[in-house]
């Protein structure tokens, strides 16, 4: 059952030049993970706060478990958000903090108090933090403070839970261990939850569906495999996967396309999604994109192999990241650990075919080449 | 840092002698028969002077005249002006700090201003103004006016303050709450006033002190029933010759008032400190 559906949501502030929320539209299962994966500024946060009721959308609706929320005061949304500065009233303690929206005016009568007492617990003890509750959030670190927001969140069980950046302040180990406790905590409560961030990495580990958004728009939706392995726009290519896709220039003639002096048979590149625009004119201009983990690096000249020199060693731990420049283009290339490579030291690439992706250099969009004669 | 405990006291010391001194001459004098008010300076009670309680007994006798009207007027004033300034004051002021208002050329900050200014004339140009105006609204002489007088002086200043109070606390606190389930009033109530209380507390305290140290509002728009005790003390003085022990006993009175509003009020001054890092 479809828990969020939103449709043709626009925004747009006054004195914005560009609207900062562009004719979105998207749907939520119940029980789902979604994440909008996008850069500072793509509009995540106007997104958030218009299905939560805070900002006014200029058109388009937003509707929970089927009903309409135009109109609906954020109050009576049933909706929980974690902000990104947490948002914690500073001036309870972990407690009462979390125990406030079971207390709200709309929930009046609802819960005893010690059914309330008894929630409280067992937020805290879901989220390993019984042993702060009579603290103020003052004397909590950034995590702490992150689990207390997400207790608050969660206590009532809303129909609907918004995520606004909420691990993005934190350190790198902190932030990798929350990320396997918020799918976790998603898992075990079943919460619908929408989550908002910068970082790709949260989309693959956490999404069941994700929204590639920019500048008010989202350009691809769906499951992060799927974006993973059939990027409808060079954004979204972009946008997953870490180190970043290589795009190349490349050129489209009759049945292949020529990268860096490399011929690549059209019949072999991957799938594609169904409704990808085919090229209307040939030959033509194209941008290639491989992912370095696709790249072949190879040691010794090889048929059909484009030779380059090293301009950098970057070693990850489980696996390296070589620098190598071709024809005066810079190719990134995943290669396993352990490898000593120089600076200058020659090195040989292969583009399999079935990897590369074209897109639109003007439009972006990923494009459909067809064999022609 | 033993030294350096040292120097601290002794300054501290000097600066209580200080600070304490004319209290206590006023708190003897009250104590002090005529004669030995005028007989050179006499400073310690039972040695120097035998007490008396002659300036109390006419203070709350038959003598005292208006003395517990007055100072009833005076509590009264002063508590409901600054309870209306910080209550107007404090809505004035969220709405400055959430909302943007543009009332012809005028934005947030001019609006700001324009409330400020009301403050910087000398009160003596606003009280003839008022004077006139209380005339034709026949306000002189009336508790209702002198409330309204204080609060008219007051509101800029409360405005002033407790706008920058407002503007610290993050406005995604509010947004919380809504989420939370809280309409509008109730997050004002919830949320924005008890982390805005140091702030309220300051308003109110300068509010109570201007409406309890004034005098002349109090001279020019009340001639009878409305008189505050600084017109009192005044009248003491203006006799034949000052009685001093009744204007020192009078004084000690007029301190307790405020010293009361600082002890109970300190309490939520002090919660800023407490509270902390609200970002």
């Amino acid at each position: 059952m479809a828990a969020l559906t939103v449709t043709a949501l626009t925004k747009r502030y006054p004195g914005g030049e560009a609207p900062a929320v562009d004719d979105l539209s998207f749907t939520l299962e119940t029980g789902q993970f979604g994440v909008l994966l996008g850069p500072s500024g793509a509009g995540k946060t106007t997104t958030l706060s218009l299905i939560a009721g805070i900002t006014p959308p200029d058109s388009g609706e937003v509707a929970l478990d089927g009903d309409p929320l135009d109109g609906v005061p954020p109050e009576q949304r049933d909706i929980a958000m974690v902000f990104e500065n947490y948002a914690l009233y500073p001036h309870m303690s972990v407690r009462r903090n979390i125990a406030f929206p079971l207390r709200a005016p709309v929930r009046a009568g609802s819960m005893s108090r010690s059914q309330i007492d008894q929630r409280v617990q067992e937020v805290a003890r879901t989220l390993r933090i019984t042993e702060l509750l009579d603290r103020l959030p003052s004397q909590l670190s950034g995590g702490q403070r992150q689990r207390v927001a997400l207790g608050r969140a969660l206590a009532r069980r809303p129909r609907l839970l918004l995520l606004d950046e909420p691990i993005t302040h934190l350190d790198a180990k902190l932030r990798h261990e929350m990320r396997t406790e918020l799918k976790r905590i998603q898992r075990e409560l079943g919460v619908t939850t929408l989550y908002a961030t910068p970082d790709q990495a949260d989309a693959l580990a956490l999404a069941d569906l994700v929204i590639v958004l920019g500048q008010g728009r989202a350009w691809q939706l769906g499951p992060p495999d799927d974006l993973f392995r059939r990027p409808a726009h060079v954004r979204v290519a972009q946008s997953l996967g870490d180190p970043r896709m290589n795009l190349l220039a490349g050129l489209l003639i009759d049945d292949r396309v020529r990268v860096l002096g490399q011929d690549l048979p059209v019949a072999e590149l991957p799938d594609l999604l169904p409704d990808t625009r085919p090229v209307t004119r040939y030959p033509a201009e194209v941008l290639a994109g491989i992912r370095p983990a696709h790249v072949e690096v190879l040691t010794t000249p090889q048929p059909a192999a484009m030779a380059g020199r090293v301009l950098l060693h970057h070693r990850l731990g489980h696996k390296d990241v070589l620098h190598v420049e071709v024809d005066g283009e810079l190719v990134r290339a995943v290669t396993p650990a352990g490898e000593e490579r120089q600076p200058g030291d020659p090195i040989w690439l292969r583009f399999p075919a079935k990897h590369v992706h074209l897109f639109d250099p003007g439009t972006g969009w990923a494009l459909r080449a067809e064999a022609r004669r | 840092m033993r030294t350096g405990g040292w120097t601290r006291r002794v300054i501290l010391f000097c600066w209580a002698l200080f600070a304490l001194g004319p209290v206590y001459w006023t708190l003897i004098t009250a104590f002090k028969r005529q004669v030995d008010i005028y007989d050179g300076p006499r400073f310690i009670p039972f040695v120097d002077f035998k007490p008396t309680l002659q300036a109390w007994r006419t203070l709350f006798g038959d003598g005292g005249g208006g003395f517990l009207h007055m100072f009833w007027n005076s509590v009264m004033f002063a508590t409901a002006s600054s309870a209306l300034s910080v209550l107007l004051g404090g809505f004035a002021a969220y709405g400055l700090a959430r909302y943007r208002y543009s009332y012809g050329p005028m934005r947030n900050d001019d609006l700001s201003f324009l409330i400020v200014s009301q403050r910087i004339m000398p009160p003596i140009v606003s009280v003839l103004a008022l004077y006139l105006i209380f005339i034709n609204l026949r306000l002189l002489d009336n508790a209702a006016g002198m409330i309204l007088a204080y609060t008219a002086m007051n509101l800029p200043l409360a405005v002033y303050l407790l706008r920058s109070f407002f503007e610290a606390i993050p406005v995604e606190l509010e947004q919380a709450a809504a989420l939370d389930g809280y309409p509008p009033w109730q997050r004002l109530a919830r949320v924005v006033f008890p982390l805005a209380a140091p702030g309220l507390a300051a308003a109110f305290l300068l509010s109570f002190f201007f409406a309890w140290n004034d005098f002349l509002f109090s001279l020019i728009l009340s001639f009878n029933k409305a008189q505050t005790l600084p017109l009192y003390i005044t009248y003491l003085n203006t006799q034949s010759q000052p009685l001093w022990w009744q204007i020192s006993a009078v004084g000690l009175v007029a301190l307790i008032p405020p010293a009361i509003v600082t002890v109970v009020l300190d309490r939520f001054m002090a919660r800023q400190v407490l509270i902390g890092g609200i970002r």
